[in-house]
């Protein structure tokens, strides 16, 4: 079954939590899964081995949004596009944009269940979205749905592709 | 280039998984993967209450001897994450009320000390007592004074959840 060729990249200073997410991923029987401590740490094996996917925290030593940085930007990053779910108890608006700008690919909001961990990795392997790379912003888009009300300019090259046809 | 070949064959896998019938969701979100995968991670909810017991043991002892509002602040942070994962969302929601009045303190800023007090109280009979109150009725009534205590300091509480 291809569940079980994943390789999965986990990373999170807090023990606990790492278990809690290795008992999450046991019942699926993942071909690998990498545990690391830090921000750091993550890259550093992202690098020597692209995982198939990561799932890493905001709040640990090099933050999500750095190792997010990291993976997206670096010359020496293997993978720009690797999907990247983000865990955070940190909701507030202004740290849950921050994290979609650097280039999350989706995020768990903690406390977690085993069915909120895997409903996001099913999202990532079910609905890749379109990755982008612009001077402002590398990841995966951001535009989670079409508003058939929105009234502002239409700025991508696909949208002008759309005006032209309509 | 080393992640080239690994970057081609994780989309040829996940196009696999995606094609298959039903999905990703059908094998990651079939009801007895999901019972499996939850029965797992509560086998480590005994290792977790001990850890929130100690956290919030920890916090006590900060807030009454009056220091270590970082430490405090750190606790009270691992308990938001863990506590509501095990049925203990009341204790969830206290921990993140303390974790909110703690954060980006400017420095050498003198915390309101009482409110810690009450608020680390509040958490230990949450934590005895998980059913005793609702989560919502605890962020409500936590977010009033947090709110309240952070205003009068010239500070803005944060939005989203407790």
């Amino acid at each position: 079954m291809g569940i079980r060729q994943l390789d999965v990249l986990v990373a999170d200073d807090h023990k606990l939590t790492r278990a809690m997410i290795g008992q999450v991923l046991s019942a699926l029987d993942c071909k690998r899964v990498r545990y690391v401590e830090d921000g750091a740490d993550a890259f550093d094996e992202i690098v020597k081995a692209p995982p198939d996917l990561a799932i890493i925290d905001y709040h640990m030593p090099l933050d999500g949004v750095a190792l997010l940085e990291r993976v997206r930007r670096a010359a020496n990053s293997p993978d720009h596009t690797l999907p990247v779910i983000v865990m955070t108890s940190l909701t507030d608006r202004k740290r849950i944009m921050a994290l979609r700008d650097a280039g999350a690919t989706e995020i768990i909001a903690k406390p977690f269940t085993a069915a909120s961990v895997l409903a996001r990795v099913a999202a990532v392997i079910d609905h890749p979205r379109e990755f982008i790379r612009t001077r402002a912003f590398v990841g995966p888009c951001r535009r989670r749905r079409a508003d058939p009300y929105y009234q502002g300019p239409m700025r991508r090259a696909a949208d002008r592709a759309v005006l032209e046809v309509s | 280039m080393i992640g080239r070949p690994a970057v081609r064959r994780r989309r040829e896998l996940f196009e696999r998984i995606a094609k298959g019938r039903g999905g990703a969701a059908a094998s990651l979100l079939d009801p007895m993967v999901l019972a499996q995968a939850q029965s797992r991670m509560d086998e480590l909810k005994p290792l977790a209450v001990a850890e929130v017991q100690v956290a919030i043991d920890h916090i006590r002892a900060m807030v009454e001897q009056g220091t270590g509002i970082d430490q405090v602040f750190l606790a009270a942070h691992d308990i938001r994450g863990l506590a509501g994962a095990y049925g203990f969302s009341g204790a969830g929601v206290v921990a993140g009320a303390i974790r909110a009045y703690g954060e980006n303190l400017p420095k050498d800023f003198q915390p309101d000390w009482g409110l810690l007090r009450l608020l680390a109280q509040m958490l230990a009979r949450t934590f005895e007592h998980p059913h005793a109150a609702a989560p919502e009725t605890l962020a409500a009534t936590c977010r009033a004074a947090v709110a309240k205590v952070m205003t009068r300091e010239g500070r803005e509480f944060p939005d989203g959840d407790l």
